[in-house]
Parts: C-alpha cells; structure tokens; sequence
C-alpha cells in the first residue's frame, strides 16, 4: 500500500470525516459494482454506503496485512450476504449427497465463444442458494474456506453448492450457446 | 474450443453501473449522522481547552499585576527607610520586652520611675531625630543617631535588669 493512502487511513482513524470522504470516492464505484452483484440497485447503494459507515467504525481492526481495498470487499459481501439472509434466502441445503463423485472439481472449461454478460445471466438463473457460492467463488476469487465463512455453512457444503452451480451453469450456457447458433 | 470461465473474472472490470447523482451528499450526510458522539467529545474537549487556557491566562495575568505592584512599592519606598523601619521595629519590641521584664523584676518604685522618664526622654530625642530623617534620609549622621538611641534604651534596660540580678543573688546567698 502506497504512503499516501496509509496516512490518509489514519487520518479515518482519528476521525478525519475529510479523509473519510476521499476514501469513499476512491473506493465506492468498486464496492457498488461487488454490491450490484448480489441485490438490485437501490438496496446495493444502500448496502455500499452502509459497510463504508462499518468500515470506519472499525477501522482500528483493519491491518496492513490486507490491502484495504480487499478488507473492504469483505464488509461489503459480508452486509450483502446479511441483507440476503434478511429476506430470508436459504443457503444450506436439506440434502446434501455426493452424486457424482467421479466429477472434476476444477473442470470451469467452457466454449471460448460464451462472453462474459452470458454468463452473468446465466448466474443469475441459479437457485439462489448455489448463485451465492458460486460468485463468491467465480466471481470474487474467495476459496471455500472463505466462502463458508462467509456464509456460515460448512466448507463441504460449500463445495457441494459450488458443484452443482457449475454443472447447471453449464447446462444453462449449453442452451444458450445453441440457441445462438439457431 | 474452450475457456476456463474462472479467467474471465480475474480482471475486475466495472459493469457499467452508475451511482445515483446525489450518492455523494447522501453519504456524507449519512457519516455525520453516525459519528455525533464522536464529534460533541471532540467539541467538549476543544471547550475544555479553552477553558484552561482562559483560567491559566487569568491566573498569570494576576500574578504578573499583583508583582509589578510590589516592585512599585518598593521603588518608591527608598531601600534605607524601609530597613531603619525593620530596624527599628525589632527594637522597639525588644525595649519593650526589657521593659516588662525590668517591671516585674523591679520592687523599687523610685527606681521604675526614674527609668520611666530617662527612657521618655530618649524617646522624645529619638522622635526629633526621627523627624530629620524624614526630611533627609540619605543622611549617615541622622541615620546613626537613630540606631544609637535605640541601643542605649536597649542597653540601659539590660543593664539595669543585671544589676538587680545581682543584688537579688547577694540577698539569697
């Protein structure tokens, strides 16, 4: 982390609303596309401003060890996540089974002509429960020992949901695809 | 062909979606309306401060008049006054010290009474003299007169209540 933004980061913690104000304009397109990503437009502002709020109210736990801009990723997912959790999505599943065993865990192959739009669409299709995991996961690069984290679900859940995402995700893109070619 | 669909996410590149105009004022409204504890303590403690520093002002200012006045004082008052009227301050209370002493030793009446008046008439010279020292203080001369006078009815008093010590001695041997 440059000098500049360190000394500007204490400035946030000693109370500098000025200081607090240029962090916002640096970082609050990023987070309002993280947040985008998980609520519709409206709520994801609010859930925006409201981890930027969190962020400075903690700021003391925050150390160089991350960059901010990665510990303030984290505050946002996690109030979208929570905001989620408030309309009561559910994230664990009744069944969990291990159907197919012999699947490639990292198998993210796909045609070379699916466009990245195409596949946020079809992300968006998912049940909401495997959608989750699978933008913490594809999306926003966090491993299943951050994702069940940040959901609270247990990290073979997590793979489990990420697995079945997957495979519906190649379906989905599969008809896509040939829809496009008919 | 295929792609690993994990590639197209590493770049993290904006989706196009635009913050409301007003999003800047909101939050800033909204960073206030989250900190006014913050905010009063930092007032309180600003007023604090220049509460101190108006009291610690004050008390210095006060300080600083009440000195000069005494330096004022002082200056006015000449250095060789102000120690002939210590001087003779501590005599006078050593006289009569003596004096007491001298009555209560002293069964003579005749004996007190001549004292009494060599006493009151040093005291009438040095009231004279006194008034020459007022007109003239730089005066040595006055100056030791003074002093000498002082001495005297100091050392007559002494001397006297010796005397009778003596004698009362003699009667008890």
């Amino acid at each position: 982390m440059s000098k500049t933004h360190s000394i500007l980061i204490n400035r946030c913690k000693k109370g500098d609303e000025k200081a607090m104000m240029q962090i916002y304009d640096m970082y609050c397109d990023a987070m309002y596309q993280i947040s985008c990503r998980y609520l519709n437009e409206e709520d994801a502002k609010d859930a925006m401003q409201e981890s930027f709020i969190k962020a400075f109210n903690k700021l003391n736990s925050f150390t160089e060890d991350f960059t901010f801009g990665s510990w303030l990723k984290r505050i946002v997912i996690n109030h979208c996540i929570d905001e989620l959790k408030k309309k009561r999505l559910e994230f664990v599943e009744s069944e969990i089974t291990n159907l197919s065993i012999e699947d490639n865990e990292n198998d993210w192959n796909f045609d070379a002509a699916i466009t990245k739009q195409q596949v946020f669409d079809a992300i968006g299709k998912l049940p909401s429960k495997h959608q989750i995991v699978v933008k913490l996961y594809l999306i926003e690069g966090y491993d299943h020992e951050e994702i069940s984290n940040i959901i609270d679900i247990p990290i073979k859940t997590s793979r489990t949901h990420l697995r079945r995402g997957r495979i519906q995700l190649q379906e989905l893109l599969k008809t896509h695809y040939n829809e496009a070619r008919y | 062909m295929k792609q690993d669909i994990r590639d197209l996410f590493k770049d993290d590149e904006a989706s196009g979606k635009q913050l409301p105009e007003n999003h800047r004022q909101e939050f800033y409204d909204q960073l206030k309306a989250s900190r006014p504890r913050r905010t009063s303590k930092l007032n309180t403690n600003y007023l604090f401060k220049v509460a101190v520093m108006v009291v610690l002002f004050m008390g210095l200012a006060l300080i600083v008049f009440t000195t000069t006045d005494k330096v004022i004082e002082v200056i006015v008052e000449s250095p060789i006054e102000t120690q002939i009227d210590a001087l003779e301050q501590q005599y006078l209370a050593n006289i009569d010290e003596e004096w007491q002493n001298f009555i209560s030793v002293a069964n003579d009446e005749k004996l007190v009474n001549r004292y009494r008046d060599k006493l009151d008439d040093l005291d009438n010279d040095y009231q004279e003299v006194s008034k020459q020292f007022k007109a003239d203080n730089n005066n040595i001369l006055v100056i030791e007169t003074l002093v000498d006078n002082l001495k005297t009815r100091l050392q007559l008093l002494k001397d006297i209540q010796e005397h009778i010590n003596l004698l009362n001695q003699k009667r008890t041997l």
